[in-house]
């Protein structure tokens, strides 16, 4: 069952099945490692609710819930 | 000096934010260092003559930090024109110096890879390796190196290791470029389908386009036009027929430039992987334990937003108030000065021009050093430890409501205590246009030197201890007004332009949470020499020049008192203009005075009303004599509360600031946005003063 980053789990892996949509935002962010096959977690979200962070390669970066809308995620076998 | 230079070969360092190109570029240049800006843009050039151990010199030159070359921003733009030695006076660098941060090696590679796509002679600097090792990432730098084939120096810079193997294979590459081997070809002779017949048909038509013979260089040209911006104002820089070829190779094979780069970004992942495996790096993502524990500290949902808050409280009240006594001392060694200089020369108009004209404009300059310092002092701590990231994350959601980045905040808050180092720090803002927004608007936040204007003016007009509602008093809720309707009008400018002149999508967040690390102090040593030099040179000669021109107008024709000076005829001038604010001609000195700082005002009318110009803003005597004044041609008090709203309604509006034009003449490199500010900022000043006093008037306020 395919779903959303935004509605990953705090701290639960997962995999990325693909990147939705174009713009500035995502081909950065797809520039960053966030591209298909790349294992992701989300480590805490802002007080605000967004942005998030999320690991990914090795290093910590933001992510706005505009952008993970558009990750498609698969899970990982437990 | 020119001619050296240009035999000088040049060596570039590049490098992604935060992997330490910054302590690199410092360790190998020292403190002999000339900071420019590239041509047209406000993209910081560092230049330094390096020494090299065989006794060689070469230009060392930094390149913008960035991700990736493919050209969006100004400053991958840059690092782009530099590489295809496009920039003059700029040759293409004989080597790149690649810093990448050992901790986090896959997403450095694509950088590296790129640059190895240009087959640019290059040397991966593998910095952060004391946290890598932390981190337990297993690499062999020697492995690295083979499967890459360019050299790859492992280093920590911070504590100088490695660096001295930097400077080595610096000196033999600039002399041989022989490649030791490769085990993988380049990504660029790898792309899969249907970029490599999209990049071979482009790089074709290219050759064809220019000269004609074999360039070497077109493949990864041709890259770069297709997967680059191609309108915008952000577009690639290339000429109209590359541009032109450029789209038709885009629509022949269908593909967008966005699809593009996803596609070019996967498959440029899965190389890396494979070069990964080739050099047999692995590493167990253990999350760096003290950056965890912090986090869950410093951004936890209530704890983080407290700490945050109270960590710029901090800041804001050490440029508010610790700046205070630096700054004093100041005016009173530049008064001290004047008075010295006064005594010991007969009295002529070279004296005042030397004291009244060019002291003063160098102790105008100077004042604004301790906020500078202070301010950069903590931003420096706040970046180099990871912080200002953290900030950033926290603030996104709120600055992005009101369309700014969410590095804006820090130059807003910082523009409470002074708009100049304010916009000084807007040099954070990644986007060109957001920092131009936060720019525009940061004078509108209520600096410092407008205090002493409300606290004269409130307390001339109004009972400022009276109670309202029994617990506010009515000057503070005044005050209250005024800082407020500051920030309301920055909201609306800066949605408005926005909206037009700078329209542009939402702020794309592009936020890396660094491990964090203690600051340097070497580093933050080299900033704060860095910022101050750069505002005394840049800022200063405008401040200098105003003032000098002020003190003309003060004091010319000669012998003339303040009413008949040309300034004080310019007041005159001015009375029609600001007659429906309510204002009168002295008002009108009061305010073409202080344009060289705010808090002259108060000054002025100390001269104006013969108190003389030691007069305080808590001077009762001055607020008695302002009471006294009469509205010309009637005996009506001049200065009712309504009028002195108006007044400092006037301030909290217009740019009544030259330091700030000049800071923002100097950060945009160009004297279009500071005209543009100050046009604004005096048209809202007046329309609100206008509307203020007129509605006031008819709904019989006085
Ligand atoms: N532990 C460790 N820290 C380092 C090393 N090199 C640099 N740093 C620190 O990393 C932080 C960032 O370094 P900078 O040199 O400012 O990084 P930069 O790449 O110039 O970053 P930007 O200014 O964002 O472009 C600073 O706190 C440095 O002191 C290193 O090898 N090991």
């Amino acid at each position: 069952m395919d779903f959303t980053l935004d509605k990953l789990p705090v701290g639960t892996k997962a995999r990325i099945a693909a990147v939705l949509g174009g713009g500035d935002s995502i081909t950065r962010l797809m520039e960053m490692g966030l591209v298909t096959g790349s294992f992701i977690k989300i480590e805490r979200t802002s007080p605000f609710g967004c942005p998030i962070a999320i690991r990914l390669k090795g290093a910590s970066i933001a992510i706005r819930l505009s952008d993970a809308r558009k990750v498609v995620l698969e899970a990982l076998p437990a | 000096m020119t001619s050296i230079k240009a035999e000088l070969v040049t060596i570039a360092v590049a490098g992604n934010p935060n992997a330490g190109k910054t302590t690199v570029f410092n360790t190998l240049a020292g403190a002999r260092q000339k900071v420019a800006n590239y041509p047209g843009v406000t993209v910081e050039r560092k230049e330094a003559i390096l020494r090299l151990p065989d006794g060689t010199q070469a230009r060392l030159i930094d390149l913008p930090g960035c991700y990736s070359l493919t050209a969006r921003s100004p400053e991958e733009q840059i690092a782009h024109d530099v590489l295809f030695g496009r920039i003059p006076d700029c040759p293409t660098p004989s080597l790149v110096l690649c810093v990448v941060d050992a901790s986090n090696l896959e997403r450095s590679l694509y950088l590296v890879t790129q640059f190895l796509d240009q087959g640019i002679p290059l040397a991966v600097i593998l910095n952060m390796m004391d946290i890598a090792r932390e981190k337990g990432v297993h690499l062999d730098p020697e492995k690295l190196s083979e499967t890459l084939g360019c050299p790859v120096i492992p280093t920590v810079a911070r504590t100088g290791e490695g660096m001295d193997r930097v400077r080595e294979e610096a000196a033999r590459l600039i002399h041989s470029q022989a490649v030791n081997g490769r085990a993988l070809r380049p990504f660029i002779e790898e792309l899969p389908s249907p970029i490599a017949e999209a990049v071979s048909r482009l790089a074709s038509q290219l050759n064809g386009s220019t000269d004609g013979g074999a360039n070497q260089r077109s493949r990864p040209e041709a890259l770069w036009a297709l997967l680059g911006n191609l309108e915008g104002d952000e577009a690639i820089r290339l000429p109209p027929l590359e541009v032109r070829l450029t789209r038709e190779t885009l629509a022949d094979f269908n593909l967008s430039t966005s699809d593009l780069r996803k596609q070019e970004s996967e498959a440029r992942y899965q190389y890396i992987g494979r070069i990964l495996q080739t050099a047999g790096v692995r590493h167990e993502d253990h999350p760096h334990t003290l950056t965890e524990r912090l986090d869950s500290v410093l951004l936890h949902p209530f704890i983080g937003p407290a700490l945050f808050v109270a960590v710029f409280a901090l800041l804001f009240q050490g440029i508010f108030a610790w700046a205070g006594p630096a700054m004093d001392a100041i005016d009173a060694f530049f008064g001290w000065l004047g008075g010295g200089i006064e005594a010991a020369l007969p009295e002529s108009l070279f004296r005042d021009l030397l004291v009244e004209g060019v002291l003063s404009g160098v102790g105008n300059t100077v004042i604004f050093l301790p906020q500078i310092l202070i301010l950069f002092f903590f931003l420096g701590l706040l970046e180099d430890s990871g912080y200002l990231a953290r900030a950033a994350f926290l603030m996104d959601r709120l600055m992005s409501s009101i369309g700014l980045d969410g590095k804006a905040f820090i130059p807003l808050l910082s523009s409470f205590a002074c708009a100049i180092p304010g916009i000084m720090a807007t040099r954070t803002i990644p986007n060109r246009k957001d920092r131009l927004v936060t720019i525009l608007i940061a004078p509108l936040m209520a600096c410092s030197a407008r205090l002493p204007v409300y606290v004269l003016l409130i307390g001339t007009v109004f009972a400022a201890e009276e109670r309202v509602l029994g617990v506010f008093n009515l000057g503070g809720l005044v005050m209250f007004a005024l800082y407020f309707s500051g920030i309301l009008g920055a909201v609306l400018i800066a949605a408005l332009f926005k909206k037009s002149i700078l329209r542009g999508p939402k702020p794309v967040l592009l936020l890396e949470l660094p491990t964090y690390k203690l600051p340097s102090l070497r580093g933050l040593g080299f900033l704060l020499w860095d910022k101050s030099l750069q505002f005394l040179k840049r800022a200063g000669t405008v401040i200098l020049s105003v003032t000098i021109l002020l003190w003309a107008l003060l004091s010319f024709p000669r012998g003339s008192d303040l009413a008949h000076s040309w300034g004080g005829r310019l007041g005159h001038a001015l009375a029609p203009v600001i007659e429906p604010l309510g204002f009168d001609w002295k008002i009108g000195v009061g305010l073409v005075s202080s344009f060289a700082a705010r808090e002259v005002f108060v000054s002025t009318m100390g001269v104006i009303y013969g108190i003389g110009d030691e007069a305080t803003e808590e001077d009762l005597s001055l607020r008695e004599a302002m009471r006294a004044e009469r509205r010309p041609g009637t005996d009506q008090p001049l200065y009712t509360p309504l009028v002195g709203f108006s007044l400092m309604l006037f301030y909290v509006f217009a740019c009544q600031c030259m330091s700030t034009i000049a800071v923002a003449r100097r950060e945009t490199n160009s004297w279009r946005w500071p005209a543009l500010m100050f046009a604004y900022m005096t048209v809202l000043a007046w329309s609100a003063s206008f509307t203020v006093y007129q509605v006031g008037s008819l709904l019989g306020f006085e």
